[in-house]
């Protein structure tokens, strides 16, 4: 078990590893800098705006001529300013892909991603929204995965028949329906026009409550037909496999059968995934966050990409991929609790 | 595999059939959506409608204000070209529509703000579905079958490096990694002038190209994962080996012998994988993320829907349509998908 869990954790660096280099090529090396940052600041952006920027996010550093001749154009008009020119080499320096990615290592081993386009750490950010995304997502999920859990059993017991069929149907039907036009559907008729609900906003403490049933509703209907496929095709994987007849043989009630042998045996996909679920659960639900003004990390990676925070994006695209990795590992250790068999492997 | 009794299969649910038959004329509308709807259909048309006699954007459904012959509505009736005065509603008797009056079935989806019609901006948007729902599954399908039949054959290190590869890309959330892909390539120069050598100059198409490129490269991972799985399954199978006493080459073996016995799991994966990225493609339309406003996609649609939605008299009707549209779609691949999986797995065949 031990040594088990151990090489699945020397796996874990390497895989990092591997994500730090995917994700430093696609914020780094695809675009250009001057390209980032006339995506940030607009293209009307001076070449001193520009410089500023990218000694901002580390791509070059000044030198002391260039430094002085910063300081002479800030103090003319500003056609003058056009005029002036930085040269590379002498004014600043470009730091090299190495370094860049030296820093960039850096910054994920710390956490540390600097600061958003409001000059506020990104790191605070993020701790601020995690409050908000997790009592959004975590209610959420646990509710529709033990319905999604009940009704996948239920279609299983009673396979290939009328039953069976209404429920994958159904489930079919509600996975049809587009998430967004839901969201906007319920929001306009149960908050807005029938005032079940607050329609936007929050407030920290018990009082979430009231700004979070309607989410979690949405949240439910959105994703409960496909967990509710998903379970029955698992279990029905299992419902045919010799130990459940064996223990039928033995005079095991069904009851016995469905909750202490299938269910169990059905763990291990499930653990799977819950744990990928669970990773994801910290970016809580980009969208219903955005509708429903929650201060959660959804709406901040929103808020993110309309304005072109890079700092922001790579901090939640960086952060998703850690905690997927250890929400991995856990699955890995559940696994091996779960199924005997594994450990042996 | 048995391609007759599959069919047979498939045949003997009447829902297969009609599902069947709905993907077919979604097809052929896909196909004809640029004669069905020309351009002309889709410029602004403000001022009064011809038919009606009310104001042309935000035109309810014909439909819709014959059954509610107090919808506010009728009040707008447009100016007066020549003294700029506002028209006088329309008059109580002429707000009883008949229902087989021309009135009541025009514009049967609607107008948009632009005064163009909701079901020709959503006809437009099912050749714009097929595109969407294609090239992502179809670069996905072709990377995952030829990665997981080299890892499941191969094995070794072959096996062990796209494992590795796998592990990485399943590490970052799918969604995260597609906003990292985009925001990424989207300002390179050296992509634009790539899609500028095949043709595609106009930047809201090779936006939209660049997005679906990217949906397929990173959505292969899971399709590659059961390939590999069934080529494990296959590889020691008698047929392979007779396959290799025979001297067929390694090639000829896995393309020839082994991947028509796990073509099912492909052919599955598609249906699945085009609902995916039709959906997927809202999701980005609302986030904001390559999907141009100038397309017509049902993204599009329903992204401009929401302020739509909060007006009063709310205008729901072209949410409503590019829902409705969205649900056919989906509703006909997924059942599809699904007697499909039933008919081609034998696991389940008893």
């Amino acid at each position: 078990m031990f040594a088990y869990v151990l090489r699945r954790m020397l796996y874990m660096p390497l895989i990092l590893f591997g994500v730090i280099l995917l994700t430093f090529t696609l914020f780094y090396m695809v675009a250009s800098p001057d390209a980032l940052a006339k995506m940030k600041l607009g293209e009307k952006a001076t070449r001193l705006q520009v410089l500023d920027w990218q000694e901002n996010q580390g791509y070059i550093t000044w030198t002391d001529a260039g430094l002085e001749k910063r300081q002479a154009t800030q103090r003319m008009s500003t056609a003058e300013a056009k005029e002036v020119e930085f040269i590379d080499g002498t004014d600043y320096e470009s730091r090299s892909w190495i370094g860049l990615f030296g820093s960039y290592v850096g910054s994920v081993l710390t956490l540390d991603f600097g600061k958003d386009r409001t000059d506020k750490p990104v790191k605070e950010r993020i701790w601020e929204g995690l409050g908000p995304s997790l009592s959004l997502t975590l209610p959420a999920f646990l509710i529709s995965e033990l319905i999604g859990v009940f009704f996948g059993l239920f279609a299983a017991m009673y396979r290939q028949t009328k039953i069976d069929h209404t429920i994958v149907i159904s489930a079919i039907v509600l996975m049809s329906v587009n998430g967004i036009a839901l969201i906007m559907f319920g929001q306009k008729f149960l908050a807005a026009d029938w005032a079940y609900f607050p329609v936007h906003g929050y407030e920290s403490g018990f009082q979430a409550i009231r700004f979070l049933i309607l989410p979690i509703i949405l949240y439910l209907i959105i994703t409960l037909g496909e967990k509710v496929r998903f379970n029955r095709i698992v279990m029905l994987d299992e419902v045919d496999q010799d130990y459940v007849r064996t223990a039928r043989s033995k005079g095991a009630n069904e009851n016995t059968v469905l909750f202490k042998h299938v269910l169990r045996n059905s763990l291990i996909p499930l653990i799977t995934r819950w744990t990928v679920a669970i990773a994801s659960l910290y970016v809580g639900s980009l969208v219903l966050e955005s509708f429903f003004g929650i201060p959660g990390l959804g709406s901040l990676t929103i808020d993110a990409i309309a304005n072109n925070d890079v700092n922001v994006i790579r901090a939640i695209v960086v952060l998703g991929a850690v905690s997927f990795m250890i929400a991995n590992l856990l699955s890995d250790v559940l696994y091996a609790i779960v199924d005997p068999r594994v450990r042996l492997e | 595999m048995p391609w007759r009794e599959v069919i047979r299969l498939l045949l003997k649910r009447k829902l297969t059939v009609v599902c069947f038959g709905m993907i077919c004329v979604f097809a052929l509308i896909a196909l004809t959506a640029n004669w069905l709807v020309p351009d002309e259909i889709l410029r602004e048309q403000i001022g009064q409608d011809e038919t009606t006699g009310l104001d042309r954007p935000y035109h309810p459904p014909g439909w819709f204000l014959y059954l509610n012959p107090d919808h506010p509505h009728f009040d707008k009736t447009g100016v007066d070209p020549e003294t700029a005065e506002p028209l006088p509603p329309s008059s109580e008797e002429d707000r009883d529509w008949g229902v087989f009056d021309s009135r009541t079935w025009h514009l049967p989806l609607g107008a948009d703000i632009g005064g163009v019609s909701v079901l020709a901006r959503l006809v437009r948007g099912v050749a714009q579905a097929f595109k969407i729902g294609l090239i992502p599954t179809i670069i996905s399908s072709i990377i995952a079958t030829i990665m997981g039949l080299i890892a499941g054959y191969f094995g070794k290190y072959i096996d062990d490096l796209i494992n590795y590869l796998i592990s990485v890309l399943a590490a970052i959330p799918l969604l995260l990694l597609l906003i990292a892909f985009i925001q990424a390539v989207r300002e390179s120069e050296a992509i634009a002038g790539m899609f500028e050598s095949i043709g595609v100059t106009d930047k809201a198409n090779r936006n939209l190209y660049l997005v679906l490129i990217v949906i397929g490269l990173t959505t292969w991972i899971g399709l590659c994962r059961l390939v590999r799985a069934e080529v494990l399954k296959h590889k020691n199978r008698d047929y392979v080996h007779a396959a290799r006493a025979l001297g067929y080459g390694e090639a000829r073996i896995l393309f020839k012998h082994i991947l028509p016995n796990v073509m099912h799991v492909v052919i599955i994966f598609f249906t699945l994988s085009f609902v995916g990225a039709v959906s997927l493609e809202v999701f980005l339309s609302y986030v904001g993320i390559g999907v141009d406003p100038t397309l017509q996609t049902w993204g599009r649609v329903i992204t401009a829907a929401r302020s739509e939605l909060q007006r009063s008299p709310s205008v729901w009707w072209p949410l409503a349509g590019a829902t409705g549209f969205l649900f056919a779609l989906s509703l006909s691949f997924s059942l599809f998908g699904d007697a499909l999986r039933d008919a081609l797995d034998p696991k389940l065949r008893t």
